[in-house]
């Protein structure tokens, strides 16, 4: 059962992948593409996405899900992270949008750097270990969307 | 050279304490093999054949004396007393052990270095020209706009899992030492006739297992774009490069598949949401940097041609090395010198703490305590006055550091190869040096003149092979180890890949297949011609007859 790490803090998931019932798909629920833009679903519902998908496309439709799931196909996939830039920084998304997938607690400051606020860790000890890990660096070189000012902006030493 | 200031040193010391408790957690159990490897990586170690493998970074080749004495420090208490200098400018240490990496991670920390990044697939070590900001010839100083790379891509937070290594290298200098046309980016920092500083931005070129010459695909950027474009390049990259076949994950096969056309629109695209965003460097940013860099305080000397003439008469060793390894200094009375790593029966690359502690003292007391370190695996110190060659000569021949052949033919470019290496098909240190071995006359050398001799033990082309004006390439035949050649590789300005001659050789055959190939250059040879220059004028064929002939 993974354990969910949202806002820094081990939480309970409210959220459900409502495979069964993709016709009509209860609130709180996260769905994949397809179902989500046959639905119509929105700002009740989740989408997940994974790193492939070409996110100007389907921009229009993703935009309104409460939440965007994004999976991460293996150790060394890093596409997830551009997706998620691009969803804050360019198209402004205010959503919960989350790590799914293979997420591992050493990959979270990217992630959370990159603008995931909720990651499906394994178990509640590698839950913990992310936590820790998200704290680990006090400052960065450049910006991001946690930090969009670079140091250079924000420092004169 | 850039001096850390107290984020850049709390920086190191906090990924130093990240690594330690990496590699606790792996050690407990908590980690598997597979994730770890990837955290290991991202800290320059890998494990090799026989050992770990801890690939220390040089940024840009610039190291200090005190910083070099540490790793001679740190070699004689963790390892077998030696080093090896890379072809990315950085320094490997061949038998750390894993539980004790974070201590050397620390005591690298405390004078301002790391191994961060130094393998893996994320942004590399920035390289430049080992002679910036000195050399003669040199119309920008690359090493401020390196920096700047280096702080942003250390740990970024989106580029770190890229689908494959990405290596970037600048140059500044109307002759290309930084060997840019072969980078995943290569940047030509040039002036404009008004004196304003623009960058004109490569990319997509390699060697490994698909050689490519990089295209160019910005010409005039501002510096205050550089990072914001880098960025918008590795997010094309990032997004759209495979990741279902290592083979086919660097940028070179992407921009490829795109057309150079196709992507820098891409680019452009991505660019344009960028470009005056916070990412964009300010003028104050530049200048700090920029600021890092000024020339030391040089003493107003005089160019010393008459001692130089005298003692090269009197020396004909001496003139031998003023002549390959002395170069052209901007300041008067000044040169940059070029200390050789490539004795025969020394594996090129490799240094002792002797050696190193030797070349840090060397580096105070001839100059202003700053070394480079050359993607030809040389020690170079910058700034030495000419009338201190002499001395200087006497003492680096008596640590076999002085060795009058940087760009001849035995100043081998070499991988560590099947003596070290896991991916290695074939040995290539024993191959380099019985290549030294036979040609060590210098006179012959002499005549033979500039000749880059490249040898890579495996198709990742670690020893450039593709490069070199000959190259030698390790393959496996069947369990057995065999040499393919090339000829007219070039990887300085008008780079050129180099063309496979013929059917591959066995080892035994493989130095005298060179002797061949030279022994047609020097009967073809027009005067005062180089080996490049002639292969380029009259092709592959007589060379080809030459060495393939009574073979059956």
């Amino acid at each position: 059962m993974p354990t969910l790490v949202r806002n820094g803090e081990i939480t309970e998931d409210a959220w459900t992948y409502d495979v069964a019932n993709a016709s009509n798909p209860e609130a709180g629920s996260i769905l994949n593409m397809k179902d989500f833009t046959k639905q119509h679903a929105g700002e009740l519902h989740g989408v997940l996405l994974d790193g492939s998908v070409e996110i100007e496309d389907i921009i229009d439709q993703v935009k309104r899900a409460a939440l965007i799931a994004i999976s991460f196909a293996g150790f060394a996939d890093g596409r997830g992270l551009s997706l998620a830039v691009l969803l804050r920084s360019r198209y402004d998304y205010r959503g919960e949008l989350r790590a799914v997938g293979e997420v591992l607690p050493d990959w979270t400051p990217y992630m959370l750097r990159s603008g995931f606020d909720s990651f499906e860790l394994p178990d509640s000890r590698m839950a913990k270990t992310a936590i820790a890990c998200m704290q680990r660096m006090t400052d960065q070189y450049q910006g991001s969307v946690s930090q969009p000012s670079p140091r250079f902006r924000r420092s004169s030493d | 050279m850039y001096r850390y200031n107290q984020f850049d040193q709390q920086f190191v010391q906090e990924r130093v304490a990240q690594y330690r408790d990496q590699t606790a957690r792996y050690l407990a159990g908590e980690i598997s093999d597979d994730a770890f490897q990837q955290l290991r990586l991202r800290n320059g170690l890998y494990i090799q054949r026989l050992a770990p493998m801890l690939r220390i970074a040089v940024p840009y080749g610039t190291i200090s004396s005190r910083q070099l004495k540490v790793i001679a420090e740190i070699s004689r208490n963790y390892d077998k007393g030696y080093g090896h200098l890379s072809t990315r400018q950085n320094i490997q240490l061949n038998w750390p052990e894993l539980e004790e990496v974070p201590d050397i991670l620390a005591d690298l920390a405390e004078v301002g270095m790391h191994a961060i990044q130094t393998s893996g697939s994320c942004v590399r070590n920035i390289t430049t020209d080992h002679f910036a900001g000195v050399s003669a010839d040199e119309e920008v100083d690359a090493r401020p706009y390196c920096e700047l790379l280096r702080q942003w891509s250390t740990y970024h937070p989106e580029f770190d899992w890229l689908p494959r290594k990405f290596k970037i290298a600048l140059n500044g200098s109307g002759s290309d030492r930084a060997a840019t046309a072969v980078h995943d980016i290569g940047i030509e920092v040039r002036k404009t006739p008004s004196g304003d500083v623009v960058l004109d931005v490569y990319v997509g070129g390699g060697l490994g297992r698909t050689p490519v010459i990089g295209s160019l695909i910005r010409t005039g950027l501002a510096e205050r774009d550089l990072l914001t474009y880098v960025e918008a390049i590795l997010r094309v990259y990032n997004r759209y490069g495979r990741r279902d076949n290592k083979y086919k994950a660097r940028i070179k096969i992407l921009v490829r598949a795109m057309t150079p056309q196709i992507f820098r629109e891409k680019v452009d695209a991505e660019w344009e949401h960028l470009h005056d965003g916070p990412g964009a460097l300010t003028d104050e940013e530049i200048l700090r940097v920029k600021n890092s860099f000024v020339p030391p305080t040089y003493a107003d000397l005089n160019n010393e041609e008459s001692l130089l003439g005298t003692q090269r008469l009197e020396n004909r060793h001496f003139d031998a090395w003023v002549e390959n390894n002395v170069d052209a200094h901007k300041q008067t009375g000044y040169a940059i010198v070029t200390l050789s790593t490539k004795t025969a029966g020394i594996p090129p690359g490799d240094v002792t703490d002797i050696q190193m502690d030797a070349v840090a003292h060397w580096s105070d007391k001839y100059g202003y305590g700053e070394i480079r370190i050359s993607h030809e695996q040389n020690f170079v110190l910058p700034d030495v006055r000419q009338s201190d060659l002499l001395e200087l000569f006497v003492a680096a021949k008596k640590q076999a550091l002085g060795a009058a052949n940087v760009g001849l033919l035995t100043d081998v470019i070499c991988c560590p190869g099947g003596d070290y290496c896991s991916l290695a098909n074939a040995k290539s240190i024993p191959v380099a040096e019985e290549i030294q071995r036979q040609f060590d006359d210098y006179d012959y050398l002499h005549d033979l003149g500039p000749l880059d001799l490249n040898i890579s033990g495996c198709m990742n082309a670690c020893g450039h092979h593709h490069v070199g004006h000959i190259g030698i390439l390790g393959v496996d035949k069947k369990g057995a180890e065999f040499y393919q050649i090339s000829l007219g590789g070039h990887a300085g300005n008008n780079a050129s890949l180099g063309k496979i001659i013929g059917p591959s050789f066995s080892r035994a055959d493989v130095t005298g297949s060179i002797v061949k190939l030279l022994d047609v250059y020097i009967q073809s040879r027009a005067q005062d011609e180089t080996f490049l220059d002639c292969y380029r004028r009259i092709g592959m064929q007589r060379f080809k007859e030459s060495v393939y002939a009574n073979a059956g």
